[in-house]
């Protein structure tokens, strides 16, 4: 029923490859729309490659036609998962209806694949194997599939080109539109079901997609275009003529020992496996090196140069974009005060004998200049805090002080607390007092609105402890360019919970932001100060939040 | 009063919604609302609205959100958009989702009065 097929090998091998960057790219971030489409669309390269590895190692003409039923569906949902892939990168909420019926469709074709001769009729048998069959319909189907994918992949090009795209998405487009370029490709398989005795070898491109695509969604930040394309192309090409000359060893081989013995043997592929496996390494550095010296020209030192360019791209991207926010923060925190001042002054000649009038003006005027006085003030200690006065602090004291100075709130809102203090927390730390006070009271603060209607805050130290968060959230949002060593253990961290709603975790992206705020009142600047604070004490601050559960900020300072 | 119709004005800005009833309070009947979701509600209730002033940046619920809730409660109704800096891409956004202009911060009298004139309905 089945027989070793060394022509299956290639096939075992991309479906393996394909299917561990599907499940390491899932893993990196499950949530994201990016890295699911991209492991459906792994997981059906994956299903396809293996279908015919299936095909090709069977001597029964059923399972083979059934099996090639089943890589053609995977195929056709290739096409949809792809189109997934590119769409909801762009936008999935936009896309939502197209991505949807593209699946509707996908399953609709898997009927009529696996019930009708319309698509598949039978099986071809080559020289490599069984292999569908081309039915009636298949031809306007693949261009249909084809269009589809077209289409996506036109949309990411359009996004690309009119700028819709910025900063790191704009780097990941690119590399996503190159990947499905290269992964277009694999339409060669196509023509063996139309009679033409060719070996299929367009899935091997599969690989040089999967490379980009893993590269792309989880190290982009700090990889060069042309070093991916490189890397990608190594592999593919290595690949590719391990592929080819793994086949054609086999067939010279049994040929020769078929007209001088007279029977085929499974020794001969044995024997290519083991041959190949010598010429493995010493043939991908003939290709580096190759690639590296007509292609690329760069050394590792010069990679690492063009890596550290790109590294402080990037930055500087993030810095225009944190520039930008502020100007527009500072826009509309000082245009609300001017516009009244503005209109109040215009009415004054006309409506100076109105008594009413007179009262809103000097109500409504001072209000607003002591607005934009305060605005001015707090800008200046973002732009410019003053140099921290040091001074050994005992941290237990320092923390009941400042939960005592809000006692009266805690009260007012039956807000419950909880104080889970560590008995070394005695120790003195070298601290600003006047400076962390404001900190953490703009936590304190915070958590008390979010808590308006009671509720349970914990404050808790911790010597010489691990962080409470998780590693991912630390490094999504955490404060950037920590001074401390991580692996120190001479720090203390203070985590301040709230029983507050929770923050969505795309606001918790931009809660350090300056401006950044949900609050009726407040001019948004709180965070961004009490973070600027933490960094100059070279500390760091950490936040998570749970929807319905509550908040929790993790603050770790050194103390030795 | 010129027009039987009111104008809404949502803003969670106290000085200017009442910068607003300055300019306008001596020739529209005005409807002051601190927050989208008031707008909202009085929208639901009044018939005789034929403009809504609609501040772009308020917190718990963006303006751009509440443009589109209040789109989708009456289709045809005629919207400003109040902003503190000229962005293309919102004033665009804002069109795209059915404003019919935009006004920016700090305004000019002559101008409220004259946009809110040409869209009243």
């Amino acid at each position: 029923m089945f027989f070793f097929n060394p022509y299956a090998i290639p096939l075992i091998l991309v479906s393996m490859f394909t299917l561990t960057a599907g499940i390491i790219v899932l893993k990196e971030n499950f949530r994201a729309h990016l890295n699911r489409s991209m492991f459906y669309w792994c997981f059906c390269i994956s299903a396809w490659t293996i279908s015919y590895a299936i095909v090709f190692c069977s001597s029964d003409k059923n399972i083979a036609n059934i099996m090639s039923r089943a890589a053609c569906t995977a195929v056709v949902f290739l096409f949809f998962t792809g189109a997934d892939c590119l769409l909801g990168f762009l936008n999935p909420k936009k896309f939502e209806k197209c991505i949807f019926s593209g699946y509707l469709i996908g399953m609709i074709f898997s009927i009529l694949i696996f019930s009708t001769d319309l698509l598949l009729s039978g099986t071809h048998h080559y020289f490599f194997g069984f292999y569908g069959k081309a039915g009636p319909y298949y031809l306007p189907t693949i261009l249909f599939l084809q269009l589809f994918f077209i289409y996506a992949a036109f949309s990411l090009f359009s996004a690309i080109k009119n700028k819709q795209l910025q900063g790191h998405k704009l780097i990941q487009g690119k590399y996503i539109l190159l990947g499905f370029c290269i992964a277009l490709l694999g339409c060669i398989d196509f023509i063996p079901k139309f009679g033409i005795e060719i070996y299929p070898f367009g899935y091997i491109f599969m690989i040089f997609w999967a490379l980009i695509m893993s590269y792309t969604i989880l190290k982009h930040q700090l990889l060069n275009f042309q070093i991916v394309i490189k890397k990608s192309l190594v592999y593919s090409i290595l690949f590719a003529i391990i592929s080819i000359a793994f086949i054609t060893i086999i067939l010279l081989s049994e040929k020769i020992f078929q007209i001088f013995v007279g029977y085929k043997s499974t020794l001969i592929s044995t024997f290519a496996a083991i041959f190949i496996a010598i010429l493995f390494l010493p043939l991908k550095n003939l290709i580096q090196s190759f690639l590296d010296k007509y292609f690329f020209k760069g050394s590792p030192m010069e990679i690492a140069r063009q890596n550290e360019l790109l590294r402080q791209k990037i930055t500087q991207t993030d810095k225009l974009k944190a520039i930008s926010t502020l100007t527009s923060g500072v826009a509309h925190e000082i245009k609300n005060p001017l516009t009244a001042i503005k209109t109040f002054a215009e009415y004054l000649p006309q409506k100076w004998d109105d008594p009413d009038f007179r009262l809103k003006f000097s109500r409504i005027v001072n209000r607003e200049v002591d607005r934009i006085d305060d605005l001015v003030h707090q800008l200046l200690d973002f732009a410019k805090p003053a140099p921290l006065a040091l001074k050994e602090t005992d941290l237990q004291k320092f923390i009941n002080d400042t939960l005592d100075f809000l006692n009266s709130k805690f009260i007012k809102h039956h807000i419950k607390v909880v104080k889970n203090l560590d008995a070394e927390s005695r120790q003195l730390i070298k601290l600003d007092p006047n400076q962390f006070r404001q900190a953490l009271l703009n936590i304190l603060l915070n958590a008390i609105d979010v808590m308006e209607d009671g509720g349970i805050l914990t404050v808790r130290t911790l010597y010489n402890a691990q962080s409470t968060t998780s590693n991912a959230k630390r490094t999504a949002y955490d404060a950037q360019g920590a001074k401390y060593d991580e692996h120190s253990t001479q720090y203390v961290s203070i985590t301040i919970s709230d029983t507050g709603p929770g923050i969505s975790e795309n606001d918790l992206k931009h809660i350090f932001d300056p401006f950044f705020s949900k609050k009726d009142k407040g001019t948004g600047l709180g965070l961004s100060i009490t973070q600027e604070i933490i960094k100059n004490h070279g500390g760091n601050i950490f936040v998570e939040s749970t929807i319905g559960q509550g908040t929790s900020f993790v603050m770790k300072l050194l103390y030795s | 009063m010129s027009t039987s119709k009111k104008v809404l004005v949502i803003d969670d800005e106290e000085g200017i919604r009442e910068s607003l009833k300055l300019i306008l309070g001596e020739h529209y009947e005005l409807i002051l609302t601190d927050s989208g979701e008031q707008g909202l509600d009085v929208l639901a209730n009044a018939d005789d609205i034929g403009l809504v002033l609609l501040d772009i940046k308020m917190p718990q619920v963006s303006g751009l959100d509440i443009l589109k809730q209040l789109k989708e409660q009456d289709p045809n109704m005629n919207v400003i958009m109040v902003t503190g800096y000229k962005s293309v891409e919102t004033a665009a956004e804002a069109v795209s989702l059915g404003a019919c202009g935009y006004i920016v911060k700090p305004f000019k009298s002559d101008e409220i009065l004259e946009k809110v004139k040409k869209h009243l309905k």
